[in-house]
């Protein structure tokens, strides 16, 4: 009865409290309840990620840990400026991001293609043709994909980040977000050519 | 609603975390349980080790009662009677 009670509680504080504010009275009090609500909120999103990136489970379960971990230890150098969701999910991007260029040793992974600065951002791409795709298709696209244009498609249509919010977890200029992302979505497109021929 | 496949994918790989929740919750717990007993440790015991390192290099280390406040005046005092109880 006494934990029936307990359960329907914390499940009224979880619906209540936003995640600034959970972060704020853990930050306080360092009770173990406004983790819960936080974990609770985010731990499958943030495992889908790593997921979706790093193409195991196993290690997209470490990561997840990894990655609460260091969000728990950093959570007081949240400084509300962002949503609360944004901070973690840049963490997540980082994280992701670091572990495949430390597995490849490939330093240049995340080095802008000068060359093509002069480009436009317009790319005459519809978003409707990433959002109306079949789950299975994009799975198999996705897969196929480099892993930064991977993350800058996932935060945009996944996350439905503004550009002003990718460009400060890269920490890149908008212009050069705009420039990723249209060419995220020309690889996406050609990949998705490549292996589905009818468009 | 518009369709997202991007969100069905996210919703299609985080079920697939249903079953290692409880175990990544757990190891969670354990790394910062063991974090916050390494800054116990370093509390309790950083400020001794500053103080031995302070002692050994021939500093005075921290004042402590005994050595302060009236009992240090009384010693510099030269009036003071060498045995309290006696006539001089």
């Amino acid at each position: 009865m006494i934990r029936l009670l307990f359960a329907l509680l914390t499940r009224k504080i979880s619906t209540t409290v936003t995640d600034e504010e959970a972060v704020g009275q853990y930050i306080l009090t360092q009770n173990q309840k406004y983790f819960d609500i936080l974990y609770s909120r985010y731990s499958s999103k943030i495992f889908g990620k790593c997921l979706s990136i790093l193409k195991d489970e196993e290690k997209a379960e470490d990561a997840t840990q990894e990655i609460f971990v260091k969000i728990l230890l950093n959570l007081a150098k949240f400084s509300g400026k962002s949503k609360f969701s944004t901070w973690i999910y840049s963490i997540t991007y980082n994280y992701c991001i670091d572990s495949i260029r430390k597995r490849k040793k490939d330093k240049s992974i995340l080095v802008e293609d000068l060359a093509n600065e002069h480009d436009t951002a317009e790319d005459g791409i519809e978003d409707r043709f990433l959002l109306e795709m079949h789950v299975k298709r994009l799975k198999v696209i996705l897969e196929k994909i480099p892993v930064t244009d991977k993350a800058i498609l996932l935060m945009k249509y996944q996350d439905e980040m503004s550009i002003k919010e990718i460009s400060e977890i890269l920490d890149k200029s908008e212009s050069a977000i705009k420039m990723k992302i249209k060419r995220a979505k020309q690889k996406f497109k050609k990949i998705h050519k490549e292996n589905y021929t009818e468009i | 609603m518009p369709n997202n496949s991007f969100k069905e994918l996210e919703n299609e790989d985080s079920k697939k975390f249903e079953e290692r929740n409880q175990r990544v919750r757990d190891n969670i717990n354990h790394s910062v349980g063991f974090f916050h007993f390494l800054g116990d440790i370093l509390d309790l015991f950083l400020p001794k080790v500053v103080n031995m390192f302070l002692t050994v290099s021939g500093g005075k280390g921290p004042k402590t009662d005994s050595n302060s406040g009236e009992a240090s005046s009384d010693d510099d005092n030269p009036n003071r009677p060498k045995y309290p109880n006696s006539h001089e």
